[in-house]
């Protein structure tokens, strides 16, 4: 088995020994720093390249605003035993350096300008994505479409919808499972971008069989580069100009292993037709490449308490309590 | 490393050189040198040199070599004994160069780790006289991937202006020989392929060195990438260090003139503010390289930025995406607490923990604030890179301490109890409220005792809840039981209402309101016969009729009645089959297969040795005991087994005689399978086809019968005997006449019948035993038969075997000293069924009457003379009995199992035997004068 190399909150490490770190909960009982995002990016106190952790158990209403360039750090979805999610309604990116890990956000990531630079989602649960900013997805579970503006960069995601990108970007390692109704049914519309190593299967039932049913704009004139790629587009109907990807006709019955919730659906069956059938001979989608998915999307390198006894009442005023705490070091 | 042509302006001259190398290292006598140019071709795959005594000179030729700079490596090879295996020395780096001498002045060579520092400022080795050769030292280098670069350096005649030839590069990989695993490393040029996809280059041995040729290369900025693989010994999982990147300028010397180059990374800081590298133009063209380093750079894809100038025109930028991998492993360095407020991360209390990574803290005692009222414990973990985890809350009320007690332990409905409010800590302003039924809504607010009834019964959850400062509450809960005033009730119910005899039925008992713990008692015919705790009872001894009933026996200390008994049920149950197996001889292992048959009723199943079977495969088994067995089930389904044991043996010396039908390896009385009826003048010899057709002619005659039984008493009567023999000879003049005037004989047992020698001539008749007197010897003969007698005795009973050993017909008439059948004086007779019991080939005659299975010898005349005797006639319908009136005939199966008892009502009685399956029988007629034995076979 080799050792891949791959990332995780790059830009947060490098900076979090001197950062500030502060907490985010709605409740007033929690006594947090702040009730929100929108809050705390608001606050002098807050600087550029500080931290803010979503509480366990906060749900976070609304839209909210980030007008710092902070890491925001969630506590993945799908979790086991007693753990408790925190979640965002939306969530609207305001300005560059911005990092989201661990986040669940239920409905919609917003970056609207191009000029925000160096925004990192990486290991979030995402609705969908509405984005200018050339910003870096990776390893994230989003659960509708992406719509991407220039030089944007698509690493490693299971997304359950549509893909639109703009040029420049690069698509690599991705699941993209859908049934898209506009654009001819495609799933993916990009110009002069990379794509690589993606399983793309589309799933809507009454598109013609006699067509390619996962990418657009596959002439040269576009200027994609498009290889290694598992389609669920069959040999027939396959790109001419495009002939190193794999026209199998791919459902999703053959490819994952189509058993668990959520993410756990997305494994690569033992007999999947995206094992090594990636540029280069490695596995395409999501669990290979640069940022391997993790499921639950638990951040990197962010310690978690994955089980605790705590009494709710005290005996001769003490409480005895058991805390188990772990390393996400995947 | 082909650039061995020199543009005319940069023209570099090369010399050509032979090595003469002399080596001496401190090894054993049976040493040897390895040697290779430029690519390391792995350990023991070098050129081999001897080297007796720890020393070797040897010349290497380098005619084969191009001109240019060349590595050599050499490394030292002992032989360790013990292990049986070679152990290789460091290798040593040479660098040699070999010039053209038509052309070339080379004067120093030049050479780098790593980045290049620009031409002359390399480490310089004079080669004056145009020769030059040099150990590399790799001591100062660090473990891990490096660069060499190598050129030459000639100076032009005259004018003193340098020349450098284009630089040759190296990779050397140093490991740590205590640690590393080293197998493989890998380069690539500009694109990453992935681990193990890049070009390899194998490192057994722990070291690697290769030639890096840039020949292919085009002209502009490269990236160069290394990493080296290890393998895990045993699960052969492959790791890879990071990868070391490197920079590589080739520039087109006709068209540019290259100075400087620089890099970048992710953010572009504009054209010549990056980290620069100066250029100085070679022959041949710009070749420049510069090691990228990334250690400052986090986890994760970088995008590096490079482009180089010709004076201040810089080329555009080439962009390349390069991962940064962090394989630190993060571990848990402190967890710690803190109540309400945040004293600040890491100003918390710690919390001891074992482990690094998962990290338990295990049942720490933590002080709890004193205040009542609602407080937050939180929790966090901080990761060894500085990271915290998310703030994890817990909720704790300070609060009285809520008990309660009840006078009761158990109430019944309606009873009124206490119940005691035994809370502990409270204040004036602490608060109550009951829920003593569990349905949530509030029963009391007593701060003190009160009393309190149930209106059904049931088992409660009650409650107490205080509040003493805020919405803080305390809750505690204590079941309690209601009981039922009802009277108890049991039904009663049968897994089946009919059994067969000996098997089992359930019996379930539902009781209702007879407490947690009632009792069963289980009647049979108004008899207990057992008490159990639990509600079912499994029985099997009933009798058919039977009639079954539970009693509860209640535990409700609430109910006025203390038990309540169910209805009866009736059981019934169906006698088993009655199922016999037949008698099996023995077989011997040399036998063919045996159909198992002989079970009745048929239809049934059998075993043998518990495995179901149609066949016995004599050949196939060992010798020994078989346990055959027969199952039936009859349309009831009820079942029954007979058992018999099928004994195999090894053939002997004796076993396979002709007529051993009964492999008892001896041919004799036995081997006659047909049971004679006593009766008198009348025998009934039972053949069947397969036992008696020994000969297996297809017919059943005299020549197959080689024994047949037969009885001549003794010819001394006793004192009895003679008396009434004297009264004969009074009344019958005929001396033929026979009359069985005695029928009972002192000491004879088996016979049933004597008869009176009635004259000097007369003799005996004929009766059936095994038994002899002792010391008598039967003899055999072909013509006629000598009986054996012992002198002066009584009663004697002898066993008349005649043998036809042969097989063969008895030839010509038999004479009879013994007259075997009855009413015949002594004489020579013809043959005949009427006249005797063994006969020659004239019985023949009889074969007829094999097809009803019966063979009637004798004359049936003789029956008159024994009128008042019991008698015993084997009829095709069963037994026909005379002169038994008032007895019971009891038969047995072979086994000695009594099969059939019936009471004798008449004295002509025919019992029937329809119910038995064939079989070899005993009926027995109990009398005081003349009891009666009979053994027959039943078809």
């Amino acid at each position: 088995m080799k050792k891949l190399f791959f990332l995780a909150a790059a830009v947060l490490l490098s900076g979090a020994m001197q950062a500030r770190n502060w907490r985010i909960n709605s409740i007033p009982e929690a006594k947090a720093d702040f009730p929100s995002i929108t809050d705390a990016t608001a606050s002098a106190d807050v600087k550029d390249g500080d931290v803010l952790y979503l509480d366990p158990g906060c749900h976070l209403t609304g839209t909210q605003s980030v007008s710092k360039g902070v890491t925001i750090i969630g506590t993945g979805f799908n979790l086991g035993g007693s753990e408790m999610e925190s979640s965002v309604q939306n969530i609207e990116i305001l300005c560059s350096d911005v990092v989201l890990t661990g986040v669940h956000i239920q409905n919609t990531l917003y970056a609207s300008r191009d000029i925000y630079k160096n925004v990192e989602v990486v290991r979030c649960k995402i609705g969908s994505i509405s984005a200018s900013a050339p910003m870096l997805v990776a390893s994230c579970y989003i659960t509708s479409g992406v719509n991407l503006g220039y030089n944007a960069r698509l690493y490693n995601n299971i997304i359950l919808g549509a893909v639109g990108m703009g040029q420049g970007g690069i698509m690599r390692n991705n699941a993209i499972v859908g049934a898209p109704r506009y654009s001819g049914n495609r799933m993916v519309v990009a110009t002069r971008c990379t794509i690589i190593d993606n399983i793309i299967i589309n799933t809507y039932d009454y598109y013609p069989e006699d067509v390619n049913n996962t990418l657009d704009n596959t002439d040269p004139s576009y200027g994609n580069d498009i290889k290694g790629n598992i389609l669920s587009t069959d040999a027939e109907h396959a790109y001419a100009n495009h002939p190193s990807n794999a026209y199998v006709g791919a459902t999703v019955a053959d490819v994952f292993v189509n058993e668990g919730m959520y993410d756990e659906r997305y494994r690569l069956k033992e007999d999947s037709p995206a094992k090594g059938a990636g540029y280069g001979g490695n596995d395409c989608g999501p669990f290979a490449g640069y940022y391997p998915y993790v499921m639950s999307c638990r951040p990197k390198n962010i310690p978690y308490i994955y089980d605790a006894i705590v009494p709710n009442h005290p005996t001769d005023n003490k409480i005895t309590v058991t805390v188990k705490a772990k390393n996400q070091n995947e | 490393m082909n650039n061995t042509h020199p543009t005319p302006k940069h023209s570099a001259r090369w010399w050509m050189m032979c090595l003469t190398l002399m080596l001496c290292v401190a090894t054993r006598a049976q040493d040897k040198f390895e040697y290779f140019w430029n690519t390391d071709p792995g350990m023991g795959n070098g050129s081999m040199v001897a080297a007796a005594g720890g020393e070797a000179t040897f010349t290497l030729s380098t005619e084969a070599l191009g001109y240019g700079v060349h590595m050599l490596g050499i490394r030292a090879i002992s032989e360790h004994n013990e292990e049986d295996r070679d152990i290789y020395s460091p290798t040593m780096w040479y660098t040699l160069v070999k010039a053209d001498p038509t052309i070339s002045r080379l004067t120093k060579v030049e050479y780098f780790w790593n980045t290049d520092p620009g031409a002359g400022n390399g480490t310089l080795v004079d080669a004056a006289g145009g020769e030059a050769t040099f150990m590399l030292s790799t001591e100062e280098l660090g473990y891990g991937i490096h660069l060499l670069g190598i050129r030459a350096m000639s100076e032009e005649d005259g004018s003193g202006e340098e020349y450098y030839s284009p630089t040759m590069w190296y990779t050397l990989v140093k490991a740590d020989p205590t640690t590393s695993r080293l197998t493989k490393v890998e380069y690539f040029l500009n694109t990453d392929p992935g681990a193990g996809n890049g070009t390899m280059v194998d490192a057994a041995g722990g070291e690697a060195t290769f030639m890096l040729s840039t020949e292919e290369l085009d002209y502009g900025v490269h990236l160069l990438g290394v990493r080296a693989m290890s393998e895990e010994p045993g699960s052969g999982e492959e790791y890879y260090s990071p990868t070391m990147w490197y920079t590589l300028v080739k520039a087109d010397p006709s068209i540019s003139h290259i100075t400087k180059m620089e890099y970048f990374w992710d953010t572009d800081p504009g054209m010549g503010n990056a980290t620069q590298q100066a250029i100085v133009e070679a022959d041949g063209g710009a070749m420049a390289c510069m090691e990228l380093p990334t250690d400052a750079l986090g986890e994760g894809l970088h995008l590096l930025g490079m482009r180089f100038a010709t004076g201040d025109q810089w080329s555009g930028t080439m962009w390349y995406y390069v991962v940064v991998a962090d394989d630190e492993v993060v571990t848990i360095e402190r967890i710690e607490g803190y109540w309400d407020e945040d004293p600040g991360y890491g100003m918390g209390f710690e919390l001891p923990f074992t482990g690094q990574s998962p990290s338990v803290v295990d049942a720490a005692e933590i002080d709890a604030p004193t205040d009542y009222g609602t407080h937050i414990l939180y929790v966090r973990a901080l990761a060894s890179n500085g990271m915290w985890s998310a703030t994890y809350m817990y909720e704790l009320c300070m609060n009285a301490d809520p008990q309660i007690e009840f006078s009761n332990d158990t109430v019944c409905v309606g009873e009124q109890f206490v119940v005691y409010n035994k809370t502990a800590g409270a204040t004036d302003a602490t608060t109550y409220s009951w829920d003593m039924d569990g349905d949530g809504t509030e029963d009391s607010q007593a701060g003190e005792a009160f009393v309190y009834s149930y209106a059904k019964a049931g088992t409660y959850l009650a409650s107490l809840s205080v509040k003493t400062v805020g919405d803080c509450a305390t809750t505690c809960y204590v079941p309690i039981v209601v009981l039922p005033t009802d009277e108890p009730k049991v039904t009663l119910a049968a897994s089946s209402k009919t059994m067969c005899e000996g098997s089992a039925i359930r019996l379930q008992a539902t009781a209702t309101d007879a407490g947690d713990h009632p009792e069963y008692e289980w009647i049979v015919n108004d008899e207990v016969v057992a008490i159990t705790t639990v509600d079912t009872l499994m029985i099997s001894d009933l009798y058919d009729n039977d009639k079954v009933q539970v009693r509860v026996i209640s535990s409700n200390p609430c109910a006025a009645v203390d038990n309540a008994l169910s209805s009866q049920i009736t059981i019934r149950v169906t006698p088993l089959p009655e199922v016999s197996i037949a008698h099996y001889f023995p077989l011997y292992t040399s036998e063919e297969d045996v159909v198992l048959k002989g079970g009745m009723p048929e239809g049934g199943t059998y075993y043998v040795d518990g495995v179901e079977a149609q066949l016995f495969q004599p050949g196939g088994n060992e010798a020994g005991n078989y346990r055959l067995s027969y199952v039936y089930a009859d349309n009831n389904g009820c079942t029954n087994e007979a058992v018999t044991t099928l004994q195999l043996r090894a053939p002997g010396a004796l076993s396979l005689l002709l007529g051993d039908v009964n492999k008892d390896e001896t041919i004799d009385v036995m081997d006659v399978l047909c049971e004679v009826d006593l009766i008198y003048g009348r025998m009934f010899p039972t053949y069947t086809l397969a036992t008696a057709d020994i000969n297996g002619d297809e017919q059943v005659n005299v020549v197959d019968v080689v024994g047949v039984s037969g009885i001549i008493l003794g010819d001394r009567a006793t004192a009895k005997a003679r008396a009434a023999q004297r009264r004969v000879q009074q009344r019958i003049s005929a001396v033929n006449a026979l009359t069985g005037v005695d029928a009972h004989a002192v000491n004879t047992s088996e016979v049933m019948m004597r008869f009176d020698l009635s004259a000097a001539k007369a003799v005996s008749g004929v009766q059936f035993d095994v038994t002899m007197p002792e010391g008598v010897e039967l003899t055999s003969e072909t013509k006629g038969l000598v009986v054996g007698r012992k002198a002066d005795a009584e009663d004697n009973t002898y066993t008349l075997l005649a043998y036809s050993m042969s097989l063969g017909a008895v030839p010509g008439k038999l004479a009879v000293k013994a007259t075997l059948p009855i009413n015949m004086p002594e004489g020579v007779y013809t043959i005949e069924p009427e006249n005797v019991v063994l006969v020659d080939a004239s019985m023949n005659m009889l074969s007829c009457n094999v097809g009803s299975s019966r063979l009637f010898v004798g004359a049936t005349t003789g029956m008159a003379q024994f009128e008042g005797s019991i008698q015993v006639t084997v009829e095709t319908v069963g037994l026909h009995i005379v002169n038994a009136a008032g007895k019971v005939a009891m038969i047995t199966d072979a086994a000695g199992r009594l099969v059939l008892a019936e009471e004798l009502a008449g004295a002509d009685c025919l019992v029937s035997l329809s119910a038995l399956p064939a079989g070899t029988y005993v009926v027995e007629i109990v009398d005081e004068y003349s009891p009666i034995k009979v053994k027959f076979l039943w078809k």
